[in-house]
């Protein structure tokens, strides 16, 4: 086996036994990516002096008796978490050369842990997207066929981690922006719960619903660096001052009895044949290992994509206001004696792209006077509803399981030509984004040689328990070890 | 719900997009599609709902408002951001005859 696909659990236990060293784990990944990212092209930017550094110092940690989770381990971050001196560019023109001053929460909290950064991933500008396809740069490839999208908008960090070019990568998530990559990947996405891990330093998107997590190989090392990332934190206000749980310390207890909600929803007649046989395995497989499974109706999850496309709009139509060629991004060539807003004008015109655009329009509409009442009320009204009924349906049921994604990783250029089609993409995922439910997507097989994902849905900061249920699903099926052949 | 050409105008020059006719052509049309699918939400019953903004706990987290002394390399980061300097100013492009 190479180094490059070892999972945390394993790369720590060869750690510590000093049977490798972080260097020579940090150089396999490294190689990997160099022979491979020309096809996949996941990485915006490689920090390969850096990395080799940090491993050295980790090394030396180590030889000290030092111990730690990741201590040593490589891993990719996506390219909207701010890593001070290095380049953070959100995949927009817009930040093309931006280098951000300090590092987000997240980023500091891995390098104290003496995590090794390899570089920063691709993703859908601004993390508007579902493909990678609306990067400024280029589109990600997905590992188990080339020819497809790796989902996105966190579609570098799994593609990474699904061709094994790092042990595990960092995500974000606003409306299903690690779950349904993972789902396209054949890989673990964690969603934690909204205010469970800070903010600080991710550049804002939804700030309702905005949540960094992992992208890993298996739920156990899902679990690890969450434990490591989660927590309290000064600089966001909206972090949980909870304790953060052990998350390993139930993770392998059995699920005898776990009552579990099957959303009626979930199988209507737009789902594929395929889809509801991959789903109706899956839910087998959870009673064999002693859960009780019951079917529910959740009717306002139709709802959630139309509440979700005027809440994140909204939100970024003022969350972007600060690209504006003069406190951040890209600037166009300005004549002598041009009007302030001229130059704003062609600032923002040029440097963002068109979902970019076509979310600030959507937003700026939804806010404008006259129709704030008919679209951002009345949505904000409809997300208190989804909230509510995704909350007492947790409150009778431990979890909810849905498909990650309504189908498998579709072409490339399929359906970017349609804006509305994209934002399908989000069906079962936008719910627990509105309610700020934690929920990961796990590896369940596969269609046409194509990956997809179930989504288990927990209750408001039990990360611990859907970590529990994952983990005994992968155990049992362990679709996780089935690697992408390129 | 659609939008006409003067809208889509409108809502470009409040979002602070300067955008081609084509553009506005473009992106008017699909963000009339966009909106009439969102007007499904009307035929929610919302009347006995309260929309409120937030869904964690979290109420009133104070801090102490202190200004956070930056590391030297973080602020000099910073400042290679701006667009030019002179005299440890930032200079900017003059907006005002």
């Amino acid at each position: 086996m190479n180094l490059n696909q070892l999972t945390i659990k394993e790369a720590r236990e060869l750690l510590d036994k000093k049977e490798i060293s972080s260097v020579e784990l940090t150089t396999a990944c490294l190689e990997r990516i160099k022979s491979l990212d020309d096809d996949i092209k996941a990485i915006i930017t490689l920090c390969e002096g850096k990395a080799l550094a940090a491993a050295k110092m980790a090394d030396d940690r180590l030889a000290k008796g030092e111990k730690g989770a990741l201590l040593g381990i490589p891993y990719l971050a996506k390219d909207n978490l701010l890593t001070k001196g290095i380049k953070t560019t959100a995949a927009s023109k817009m930040l093309e050369n931006y280098i951000a001053p300090y590092d987000a929460t997240v980023i500091s909290k891995l390098e104290e842990a003496g995590a090794i950064l390899l570089g920063k991933t691709n993703l859908d500008e601004f993390a508007h997207g579902a493909s990678t396809e609306n990067s400024a740069f280029f589109t990600t490839k997905n590992p188990w066929d080339l020819s497809r999208v790796p989902g996105g908008s966190s579609g570098g960090s799994a593609a990474s981690v699904a061709a094994d070019f790092c042990i595990f990568a960092l995500g974000s998530d606003t409306g299903g922006s690690i779950r349904q990559p993972a789902s396209f990947c054949s890989v673990v996405g964690f969603k934690p719960s909204y205010g469970r891990v800070s903010r600080h330093g991710l550049m804002s998107m939804t700030s309702s619903t905005d949540v960094v997590g992992p992208i890993t190989k298996t739920v156990e090392d899902a679990a690890i660096v969450l434990e490591v990332i989660a927590g309290a934190d000064n600089y966001d206000s909206t972090v949980s001052r909870e304790e953060v749980d052990d998350y390993l310390k139930n993770i392998n207890q059995d699920i005898k009895g776990l009552k579990i909600a099957i959303p009626k929803e979930c199988f209507d007649a737009s789902l594929s044949v395929e889809v509801k046989g991959l789903m109706e395995k899956a839910i087998s497989e959870l009673k064999e290992m002693g859960a009780e499974v019951e079917e529910v109706s959740l009717p306002h999850t139709k709802y959630g994509i139309p509440v979700y496309y005027i809440i994140t709009p909204s939100e970024i139509s003022s969350n972007l206001a600060r690209f504006d060629g003069f406190r951040y991004g890209y600037r166009s060539k300005t004549e002598k004696g041009e009007a302030l807003n001229d130059i704003y004008l062609k600032n923002r015109g040029e440097g963002f792209g068109p979902e970019v655009k076509r979310r600030i329009m959507l937003g700026t509409y939804a806010l404008s006077a006259g129709y704030f009442d008919a679209y951002y009320k009345k949505a904000q009204s409809v997300r208190m509803l989804i909230s509510q009924e995704l909350n007492s349906t947790l409150e009778k049921f431990d979890i909810i399981i849905t498909p990650t994604s309504p189908h498998v990783a579709f072409k490339i250029g399929e359906q970017n030509q349609d804006p509305l089609q994209m934002y399908l993409e989000d069906i079962f995922v936008s719910g627990p984004s509105l309610a700020g439910l934690p929920a990961v997507s796990v590896p369940a097989g596969f269609i046409n040689n194509l990956p997809l994902g179930i989504q288990i849905i927990g209750g408001k900061m039990k990360e611990s328990l859907i970590l529990q249920v994952a983990n005994n699903f992968e155990k049992k099926t362990g679709w996780y070890q089935n690697k992408a052949k390129i | 719900m659609s939008l006409d050409i003067s809208e889509i105008k409108h809502v470009a020059a409040l979002s602070k997009l300067g955008l081609s006719d084509e553009e506005l052509k473009h992106y008017g049309e699909q963000l009339s599609a966009v909106l009439s699918y969102i007007d499904q939400l009307t035929e929610v019953d919302t009347s006995q709902v309260e929309a409120v903004t937030r869904l964690g706990n979290n109420s009133n987290v104070w801090g102490a408002d202190e200004p956070v002394v930056w590391d030297e390399d973080g602020r000099q980061i910073a400042l290679d951001q701006a667009m030019g300097m002179k005299d440890g100013q930032i200079k900017v492009p003059r907006v005002l005859e």
